[in-house]
């Protein structure tokens, strides 16, 4: 089966292609499935959000490699077909809502819009689809929810909102970049849940993008951890946390405080991530990896397969297993 | 005795439509006593609007509560003068944001050597420079640091600048509001990990605010835990963080999502949005979102009492 999404050696760069800050990504995503993309700043993934729907920021661009979306490659599609495709086929749900949704609009109008233009429907129907989503997202009250204007609603119910437009053309792809970051933990754990509902009943697939390795630990099918701009393991997300092959991936999983663990020295990484343009040669990882060579000085790793997983290390065949548990 | 005590504190603002006379009150604090003893870390938990960020403006002393009292080492902290002084050297802040509590055309050196220079002529010491010097290695930057700007250094090594700053008047208490939770993942732990070690060569005392429930449970001795502008509960830190007592708590640290824990998914899925400080709830606030409120929480408002080694505020707990 072919899949869904395929992105194939995607090379961005910014500044007329002098700073890169996307080197040779490839992922696949199978329809229905979740992908989730971890990384810190600097790391590339919400460049690669804005490249997988052609909305990179001026002055990036892409320099090499395809996306595939449903067999049709992106790159030759015209600005206009590509309107279509999202907020259709390919939704998106940001950080913060304050700024993705139209603060003169009512929630209703705006999730109409979406519903009248992509669906056809009349403006009596939309309207009726729009107070249908927001009782899909949870929100109470809906038909009074849709004639109030996002600065009435709570930052969850401004998220479920942004929800709703994503889901209201009937999406085969969403993309959500950091969905949770600006909500208090207990909201947080409510969306993510409702987030994994609204997909097992509608059936799309998820590219979740986020700093939090929590989060993609309990939501995501697969999991793909990103530093400097590459992709340095890549594998289902039971194995890429049950047995981290990758020394960075290893490293930040030992660096995290645990409720259970009191005392005691975390195990911190030493050093800081780089900065887009200002990589070290060889493995970006090198100045920060305990087992750094020359070999890793020298040149860059592969991704290369480790059975179900895939690690662009250099010693990733040596390394022993790492019992992922605390 | 007790370092610094919040004794009753109330913080309340009138709520005005647009202009014109108050329509009602937003309740930010109510009846906040909390009291930190010297060299103790406290970690302050609580979602938006639970008044965690308000508490740590008033233990600073730079917002005045509506009610109640801020005392220092026993004594009312004065609204002006040389005891004002001295308050202000002694408790220290560290915040959220390192990009935008660093002047950008202060040279780092200037910017770790201000407090010293504030200092009153006959109390300003003559080696600036060399304290400066120690500040910056306590915090493991290099020397050449102080002739650098902000914009040459990342954000941990930002908020470490920051740190050094809060640290060269040898403070007995540094009030640190989400100092983590601008960094990036694989700093955080550097920065646990300094503000720890910091702490236990010097005997400092900390408030540690985050909504990194796992980071606090790390950094703190004790943990007080705010809903919708009251304290809920209190105890020690590794109690509260894996026995949590109040329903509010277990909610709370059950949302944490460890990607060691398989089962952080399995639990019971929270109700419910934070209750706001506008309209508080009768009763005890968090009835509405609580899965085990009978009648009582609705009509009664829970007092804050004692237990074993903490507090709490809540009909059900024996």
């Amino acid at each position: 089966m072919s899949a869904l999404l395929d992105i194939e050696n995607l090379h961005v760069a910014y500044a007329d292609g002098r700073v890169p800050v996307l080197q040779g990504i490839s992922l696949q995503l199978q329809a229905g499935r979740t992908l989730g993309v971890v990384g810190e700043s600097g790391s590339g993934k919400s460049t690669l959000a804005q490249a997988l729907v052609r909305l990179l920021p001026a002055g990036a661009r892409q320099t090499a490699g395809r996306v595939q979306f449903e067999g049709r490659d992106l790159g030759g599609l015209n600005e206009r077909a590509m309107r279509e495709l999202r907020g259709k086929a390919m939704a998106m749900i940001l950080q913060d809502p304050l700024s993705s949704l139209n603060p003169l609009l009512t929630v209703g109008s705006q999730i109409a819009e979406v519903a009248q233009r992509h669906l056809g429907l009349n403006r009596a129907q939309a309207w009726q689809h729009a107070a249908e989503l927001l009782r899909a997202v949870r929100l109470a009250e809906p038909e009074a929810r849709l004639r109030e204007y996002p600065h009435q609603l709570s930052g969850g119910m401004r998220q479920r909102v942004a929800g709703a437009i994503a889901l209201a053309g009937h999406p085969q792809l969403l993309i959500a970049d950091e969905p949770t970051t600006a909500l208090d933990p207990t909201v947080q754990v409510q969306y993510l849940r409702l987030l994994k509902d609204l997909q097992e009943r509608h059936g799309f697939a998820l590219v979740l993008i986020t700093h939090d390795l929590g989060i993609v630990a309990r939501l995501c099918d697969d999991v793909a951890v990103m530093y400097a701009g590459r992709i340095v393991e890549r594998g289902p997300a039971a194995v890429v946390f049950g047995a981290p092959a990758h020394p960075y991936t290893r490293a930040l999983l030992g660096s995290l405080p645990s409720l259970h663990a009191r005392a005691g020295a975390l195990r911190a990484i030493p050093g800081q991530p780089p900065q887009p343009g200002r990589l070290p040669g060889g493995c970006s990882f090198h100045p920060r990896c305990a087992l750094a060579s020359a070999q890793c000085r020298a040149a860059v790793p592969p991704l290369a397969s480790t059975g179900v997983a895939a690690t662009a290390c250099w010693h990733a065949s040596t390394l022993l297993p790492l019992e992922a548990t605390t | 005795m007790s370092l610094l005590q919040l004794d009753h504190i109330a913080m309340h603002y009138p709520l005005r439509r647009s202009v014109g006379r108050a329509t009602g009150t937003v309740r930010a604090l109510d009846d906040v006593s909390l009291s930190i003893a010297p060299g103790e870390s406290v970690g302050l938990v609580g979602e938006s609007g639970s008044g965690k960020s308000t508490l740590a403006r008033i233990a600073l002393k730079l917002q005045s509560p509506t009610e109640g009292t801020l005392r220092f080492r026993g004594e009312p902290v004065a609204e002006r003068g040389t005891s004002l002084r001295a308050f202000r050297s002694a408790v220290q802040a560290v915040f959220q944001d390192p990009y935008a509590s660093l002047n950008p055309r202060m040279r780092v050196g200037d910017t770790v050597a201000e407090p010293l220079r504030s200092l009153p002529r006959a109390n300003r010491p003559h080696d600036i420079a060399a304290q400066v010097a120690a500040a910056l290695a306590a915090v493991e930057l290099p020397a050449d640091a102080a002739q650098c700007y902000p914009h040459q250094f990342s954000g941990g090594q930002r908020q470490r600048i920051a740190i050094a700053r809060a640290l060269i008047l040898q403070p007995a208490l540094v009030v640190l509001d989400e100092p983590i939770s601008a960094l990036d993942v694989s700093i955080r732990a550097q920065i646990l990990n300094l503000l720890a070690e910091l702490r236990q060569r010097r005997g400092m005392a900390y408030l540690f605010i985050a909504h990194d429930l796992p980071a606090v449970a790390v950094i703190s001795d004790r943990i007080a835990v705010m809903y919708c502008g009251q304290l809920i509960e209190t105890g020690p830190a590794a109690r509260v963080a894996t026995a949590p007592l109040h329903p509010y708590t277990q909610m709370l640290f059950a949302s944490v999502l460890d990607p060691h824990d398989a089962h952080a998914w399995e639990r019971p899925l929270p109700i419910g949005e934070p209750a706001s400080p506008v309209d508080p709830p009768s009763g005890c606030r968090f009835h509405p979102r609580c899965p085990h409120a009978i009648e009582r929480c609705r009509v009664d408002a829970p007092a804050l009492r004692d237990t074993t080694g903490g507090q709490i505020r809540c009909h059900l707990v024996p």
